[in-house]
């Protein structure tokens, strides 16, 4: 399978202005995947009054084209909200292989960046132990503001990303 | 100035006459306005609850307003990993989505947008087809939560099928009675009637009856309990991703099209209204295009105010109030027409 990807990619590139067609849906996937980040959140602390008020009518995350779900399924993004224990942690996973491809991670708050409060607690980990984490909000709780910022960090990573395996 | 005019009406000619099949199909009742309806309601939609929330909703994707911003929905769902689970029944899973928005907009067709504007005329056999159609959708988010072998979907379909039921009676015992008002099951014909009064000022009850039917076959927010969130994780859309998920997204809206549609043609006067520079066709397409516009607009409305019913109080309300009304109003209108009041 992945030989007849590369024989197919072999041939497509042989084509004049191949790399210009690349290019232009490259863009146009890095854009529609950053302005269409669908999070679901994993609630598991206190950050989530914070984490609420941002798609409230203060801060508003939807003019990012944010937009809170319900299923994992349809979703691109889990915000790990609160402390993760060692019992929690396995659910994280759990929840991670179940979204579709592309899906990010982001830690909001001390807890599951790593551990905060409960740094000599036996059962408290850091979400990296188990998913990779792309962006990470410091605070304790982070201000609705930090969160509005780590969205938009997460937006330039996505944005920056290789999608089609392309090289320059 | 006498070629171009005569250009001019050969044009116009050309576009009301002869290709008017074409256009029937490609644009109005047809493809293109489905789909630019759905992308524009699920953006007005985002945007009006978001204002009706003091928010600002969508607005960074596409410079101003987020007017990109379903675009931008749309292609991510495209490229996005279609998840198919393994203990899946693979070909229901697979055929569901594709079905379900094609049946309300089959029943679309059956619409006078305007007088000589009906892409799929039957006469007489008009809403009896519409229901016969309309009849086909409980059946397909049954088979789509029965096929994703789920918990969750598979509730959320049961409470489809309970909630469609309890609706669709007495919605069929109201158009029953605006048809023996008029004498005729032509949708045509029963627009035409309401040139000097629209229906829902003799058949209020139905009126009434009907709007709740339309907000229950459609799924908004009073009476979303297939996809309650809280408990059902979405219903029996749970486990769709990818371009699946954007099929399901687009079909709630396509419903509530087919069946706003039939209730402004039903009480609201369908496609009546003054006619503007002495274009009929073009004037009854323009009314019942802004009346819709203001239909959806209400029912957008409604699901910022209120809040979910239970299940148990939604088939109370189907079965307890709106059947024996419905009972009630087709008596009164046979009585009524017996006594030569219509």
């Amino acid at each position: 399978m992945q030989e007849e990807t590369k024989e197919l990619r072999r041939n497509f590139e042989s084509v004049p202005g191949s790399g210009v067609v690349y290019n232009i849906v490259d863009y146009l996937l890095g854009w529609a995947r950053k302005y269409s980040i669908w999070p679901i959140h994993f609630v598991t602390g206190c950050c989530s009054p914070e984490f609420m008020q941002c798609s409230g009518s203060e801060y508003d995350m939807e003019r990012l084209g944010v937009l809170p779900f319900a299923s994992v399924r349809q979703c691109d993004c889990i915000m790990v909200v609160g402390v993760v224990s060692r019992k929690m942690a396995l659910r994280v996973k759990y929840l991670y292989e179940q979204m579709g491809e592309p899906k990010y991670v982001v830690a909001v708050g001390a807890c599951p960046t790593g551990k905060g409060p409960f740094y000599d607690s036996y059962a408290a980990v850091a979400v990296d132990e188990y998913v990779p984490v792309d962006v990470y909000i410091p605070g304790c709780p982070p201000r609705p503001e930090a969160i509005i910022q780590g969205m938009m960090l997460l937006q330039e990573k996505i944005k920056k990303e290789k999608r089609l395996g392309v090289k320059g | 100035m006498n070629i171009v005019l005569t250009l001019w009406k050969f044009i116009i000619e050309f576009l009301t006459v002869n290709a008017k099949p074409l256009l029937q199909i490609i644009v109005l009742p047809g493809l293109l306005w489905v789909i630019v309806y759905a992308i524009i309601a699920v953006w007005f939609e985002r945007k009006f609850l978001a204002r009706a929330m003091l928010r600002v909703g969508p607005y960074y994707c596409g410079g101003r307003f987020g007017w990109l911003q379903l675009i931008a929905d749309f292609i991510k769902l495209f490229f996005k990993e279609m998840i198919i689970p393994r203990d899946v029944n693979t070909f229901f899973f697979l055929l569901m989505p594709v079905l379900l928005p094609s049946v309300p907009a089959l029943a679309v067709i059956l619409i006078p947008f305007a007088s000589d504007w009906v892409l799929w005329n039957v006469g007489s056999l008009g809403m009896p087809m519409f229901f016969a159609i309309a009849g086909i959708a409980p059946l397909i988010p049954v088979f789509a939560g029965w096929a994703s072998n789920n918990k969750y979907t598979f509730i959320g379909a049961w409470r489809v099928a309970y909630m469609y039921i309890s609706a669709e009676i007495p919605m069929v015992l109201c158009a029953a009675s605006v048809a023996i008002m008029v004498g005729s099951f032509d949708l045509v014909v029963i627009a035409r009637a309401q040139e000097n009064m629209w229906f829902f000022i003799p058949q209020f009850i139905g009126f009434v009856i009907f709007f709740l039917g339309v907000m229950i076959q459609s799924e908004r927010t009073p009476f979303d309990m297939p996809g309650a969130e809280t408990e059902l994780v979405l219903g029996w859309r749970t486990e769709y991703s990818g371009v699946l998920y954007g099929f399901v997204m687009f079909t709630e809206y396509v419903a509530l099209q087919a069946w706003a549609l039939m209730f402004l043609t039903l009480y609201l006067g369908g496609f009546n209204g003054p006619v503007l520079f002495g274009a009929t066709t073009a004037s009854h397409i323009f009314w019942l295009v802004i009346k819709f516009v203001l239909l959806v607009t209400l029912v957008i409305l409604l699901r910022v105010i209120f809040p979910r019913l239970r299940m148990d109080q939604m088939l109370k309300l189907g079965w307890q109030y709106l059947t024996p009304l419905a009972i009630l109003n087709l008596v009164i209108t046979l009585a009524l027409k017996l006594w030569g009041v219509y």
